[in-house]
């Protein structure tokens, strides 16, 4: 059974199948003999798997995670302030949980943190590591899930990014992108990466496939259309600007924390000089967001001499510097 | 022969001639004394005296010839005095022959004059003298008395003196002092005389033949020696006198017409002075006393109240000079006016209340002019005004009469405000009523008296009076805010939504005034600013970041949300879940938690921090102090910025550590 099993997952010929199945087993054996790997999946009072012990072998997912908000969102200054020094505890259940995977909701870890949102935070499953894909390496030195459905379902994220997957979930459209589909980027790469000795020989015989990025960006640097669309309708001495959000989520969204997005129009006239014409905040708080996949007019006076309306759309941060810019185009003036 | 006497006189004649003589010499004396009073001033007796003894002697001696002719109709021994008379009385030519022929007996020695009969012309001409005057001085005489100031009697008894003295002293003369008839002397004691001296003087009535011539009358040396004894005793006289003075005197009496021999005495100032009145007949009359015309003429006032029955005087009886007598001097008092007898009731002013028991003198003494010279002055005295004797310490304010506050009762009678009520336009309601006069009425610095004070110029409005404790910054209707009922409580009208352009929502509504208009130590109403950060400014600025010496981030509300999002207006203190309820509002269901667990963490801080100052009062409560601020900076910054506040926190407690 196992090995028909196996046959199946790998889909490689039978006699590639025993040469694999047989060297894998040596080392497993060989691996196995030597250290345990125990530690990835236990959980008591004062152990927890932690990233870094996962980063040994999923080299390039850990750094994207590491780079990632998840890996701060305990640790992180604002976090520790808005909590009063973790002292509210209702928090900490989405910013340091244990495995999400269940049904139940997300329950507050006791060791480990400052990890925040950590691999096995989504990943770990009944003593399982679980994920989307099948493994692809000779070896697997931890007990391994496959629920592609799981994770590829917003759902997962929407446990702890509870309005802003229900905001999600209110739009109807066809071919409805995934939170997934965003904020985790897709690449082709092996799961696991080399850190020499004898993980090189490991990650050789490991096939690419097309897996998520974990870098989980609150901008997506890549995006299928744009942001937002926008329309100018020039009524001589006033534009009005319809501005509309082509996102899943409101434009800004969030439920916690500091974050909104300014508008901003520039002017540029026959002389070449440029200014701001107005500037706005879209806030979520202050009901100033635009709904996902609708749109806001904005009417703006405009000088008669302007020759080209530039449009910037900027999101701000906690920090000074926490600004990303959006959105910077050209809105031809009609 | 030669001792033979003769009866010349009877009983009867002797009688009659002495009772005449007393009386007639007493009458002399003094009516001399008078005179001499009254021209020289010489005071021997008082003139009072003098006068009762001259009218009580002048009516004796009337009374006295009466009953003299009286009795000599009934008593059979005077019936000679009426041949006596009868024999006086006729006259023959012979009898002026004889008159006339005896002065010239004394120079010359061959003039023989008729034989006379029992009288010669002499004496004949004397009793025809005598008893002329007699009847003159008689009728002068009753005359004065009946008649006072009838000017003829006065002159017609002054007239009669004249020879009534020169008769009286020649009579004397003869009688006594001159040798040839002196001889006749004791007849008027003994009633004989000798016969030898009959035969000389009256051959006629003893009806002798033998007429001889006799010698002179009038012995030279008899008279001369009476002349120089009556010079001596008159230079004597003169010189004790001085005769100086008696000379002014005698100018005086030639210049006056001999008046000043008559005059009773010197006018008085005001008759003495008046120009009308230059001579006697201005006010006298020859035969009757002074009419009270005459008085009226002048006294026009006295006159018309006469005629109008009003006043004191116009409800006498009788004559002017029954009451009023001039020549009292020029210092007399012509109105011969006791106060203490005289009814006020009487005149046309009535007493009533205080002004009974005042003295005269408080209101009838009036200034004359400027030199200060009071006198009396009863009639004509205006007495419509009070002012006419009060001094108005009002000084002229109230124009109206002033028995619309005061009544002879006295002045205070009524309580001020009644006072108030009667008399000004400025009724005194509220707690006016309970106001000191003078707190209005300030009396001025150089004055005493409340009276004295300012009350018709007196402004109505509240700041005549009150100091505007709002310096001028609210408005200056006071009435729309205050009224005479008080400042405080009830009595203020103030409504701060009505007169304020700051209309005070549940919030503020209950706050002390002194919250806000409370700067420093200054009272502050206008300009005030109207928005919340306005006044809450250190609210501003703890969202803003800035506790001083802690600084935070801006709050992420500050320029987004408005004050009155989390604060509405119409909510007095907000409940702690309301505050959740504004959290939730905006943000989302969790956050009601998240406001109820930063009220738990603070409230653990605070009463951490309560612990703290509680000990640190025992030990330094200058530092507690400061503490004290801090905690209550830490308090309002909560969750105005809730950053900054967990450090503020933070530095109150680590600050004891």
């Amino acid at each position: 059974m196992p090995s028909k099993r196996l046959c199946k997952i790998f889909d490689i010929s039978i006699v590639k199948s025993y040469l694999y199945m047989f060297t894998t087993v040596g080392i497993v054996i060989l691996i196995t003999s030597c250290a345990s790997f125990e530690h990835l999946t236990m959980i008591t009072e004062d152990t927890f798997p932690q990233a870094i012990e996962c980063g040994k072998c999923h080299v390039e997912i850990y750094k994207e995670w590491l780079q990632s908000d998840h890996a701060i969102a305990y640790k992180n200054p604002h976090f520790r302030e808005a909590t009063d020094d973790y002292s509210f505890e209702e928090c900490l259940s989405c910013h340091a949980p244990l495995p999400t995977v269940s049904n139940t909701a997300p329950v507050t870890r006791s060791v480990n943190r400052d990890e925040g949102v950590t691999c096995v935070s989504c990943h770990l499953k009944e003593g399982k590591l679980s994920g989307p894909i099948e493994p692809r390496g000779s070896v697997s030195p931890h007990p391994v899930d496959v629920n592609p459905d799981f994770y590829r379902d917003s759902d997962i994220c929407g446990r702890c990014h509870k309005r802003e997957f229900n905001e999600w979930k209110s739009v109807n459209t066809v071919d409805k992108k995934t939170c997934q589909q965003c904020h985790m980027p897709s690449v082709t790469r092996k799961v696991t990466q080399s850190t020499g000795g004898i993980s090189e020989f490991i990650v050789a015989l490991e096939h690419e496939v097309q897996q998520k990025r974990h870098s989980f960006p609150t901008v997506p640097s890549q995006l299928d259309g744009d942001i937002i669309s926008i329309d100018a309708i020039n009524n001589g001495s006033s534009v009005t600007l319809t501005i509309r959000n082509n996102l899943l989520h409101s434009l800004p969204t969030g439920d916690f924390g500091f974050r909104f997005v300014v508008m901003e129009v520039d002017s540029l006239d026959s002389k070449g000089n440029t200014r701001v014409l107005a500037k706005k905040e879209l806030v979520k708080e202050l009901k100033t967001a635009i709904a996902p996949m609708a749109a806001t007019e904005w009417q703006l006076s405009v000088p008669l001499d302007t020759i080209e309306i530039r449009f910037k759309l900027r999101r701000f941060g906690p920090e000074q510097d926490d600004i990303v810019n959006l959105v910077d185009i050209e809105v031809p003036l009609q | 022969m030669k001792d033979e006497k003769i009866l010349r006189f009877s009983a009867g004649e002797i009688v009659l001639h002495w009772a005449n003589a007393i009386l007639y010499l007493t009458l002399a004396c003094t009516g001399t004394l008078i005179l001499l009073l009254k021209i020289f001033e010489i005071e021997i007796v008082s003139y009072d005296v003098l006068s009762l003894i001259h009218r009580f002697s002048g009516i004796s001696l009337i009374i006295t010839l009466i009953l003299t002719f009286i009795l000599s109709i009934f008593v059979k021994s005077f019936r000679r005095l009426w041949n006596s008379l009868v024999q006086c009385l006729t006259w023959k030519i012979s009898d002026i022959v004889w008159l006339i022929k005896v002065p010239l007996t004394m120079v010359c020695r061959q003039v023989i004059v008729p034989p006379a009969e029992r009288f010669n012309a002499g004496q004949k001409l004397h009793l025809l003298v005598v008893f002329t005057i007699l009847i003159g001085f008689s009728i002068s005489g009753l005359g004065i008395m009946l008649l006072p100031g009838a000017l003829a009697a006065w002159m017609i008894h002054l007239a009669c003196f004249i020879p009534a003295a020169g008769f009286l002293l020649l009579h004397m003369f003869l009688s006594m002092v001159n040798p040839s008839t002196r001889k006749s002397l004791p007849a008027i004691f003994t009633g004989y005389v000798s016969a030898e001296y009959a035969r000389l003087h009256h051959p006629l009535w003893i009806k002798s033949d033998e007429i001889k011539p006799h010698g002179s009358y009038v012995s030279w040396p008899a008279l001369a020696l009476t002349t120089a004894v009556a010079s001596v005793l008159l230079a004597s006289t003169l010189y004790y006198y001085g005769p100086q003075r008696a000379r002014q005197k005698i100018q005086k009496l030639i210049s006056q017409r001999g008046t000043t021999a008559i005059l009773p005495g010197p006018l008085v100032a005001s008759h003495a002075n008046d120009p009308q009145i230059r001579h006697c007949t201005a006010c006298h009359n020859y035969f009757s006393s002074p009419a009270c015309e005459t008085c009226l003429s002048c006294h026009k006032i006295i006159e018309q109240r006469m005629e109008d029955r009003s006043g004191f005087h116009g409800k006498l009886p009788g004559q002017c000079r029954s009451c009023h007598q001039d020549h009292t001097g020029t210092d007399g008092d012509i109105r011969n006016f006791d106060t203490s007898k005289f009814d006020h009731n009487l005149a046309n002013y009535k007493l009533q209340g205080r002004h009974i028991g005042l003295s005269c003198q408080e209101c009838h003494l009036v200034k004359v002019d400027e030199n200060i010279k009071t006198q009396t002055k009863y009639i004509g005295l205006n007495f419509e005004k009070c002012t006419d004797c009060h001094y108005d310490p009002h000084d002229g304010q109230f124009k109206k009469s002033c028995d619309k506050c005061h009544n002879e009762h006295g002045w205070k009678n009524q309580p001020p405000s009644e006072y108030h009520a009667m008399d000004s336009s400025y009724p005194l309601l509220g707690q006016h009523a309970k106001v000191k006069c003078e707190q209005c009425h300030r009396i001025p610095a150089n004055k005493t008296k409340l009276a004295e004070a300012n009350f018709v110029s007196l402004q109505k409005n509240c700041k005549q009076c009150h100091k505007d404790p709002h310096d001028g910054q609210v408005s200056t209707e006071c009435q729309k805010c205050h009224t005479e009922e008080g400042w405080k409580g009830k009595a203020l009208l103030f409504s701060h939504d009505k007169h304020s352009e700051f209309a005070l929502d549940n919030i503020h509504a209950k706050s002390e005034c002194s919250h806000c208009h409370q700067i420093g130590s200054k009272t502050v109403y206008r300009p005030l600013p109207k928005t919340c950060e306005g006044c809450h400014k250190h609210i501003e600025e703890l969202i803003l970041g800035n506790a001083g010496y802690v600084t935070a981030k801006p709050d992420p509300h500050s320029g987004r949300v408005s004050c009155v999002q989390c604060h509405p207006t119409d909510k007095q203190k907000q409940k702690p879940s309301e505050y959740a309820d504004k959290c939730k509002s905006c943000h989302n269901d969790d956050y009601e938690r998240l406001y109820q667990n930063w009220t738990k963490a603070f409230d653990l801080r605070k009463s951490q921090a309560d612990e703290l100052l509680s000990k640190l009062r025992k030990t330094d409560p200058v530092k507690a102090d400061q503490m004290a601020e801090l905690i209550t900076q830490a308090e309002h910054a909560e969750f105005h910025n809730i950053q900054l506040t967990r450090q503020l926190w933070h530095n109150i407690l680590s600050q004891e550590r």
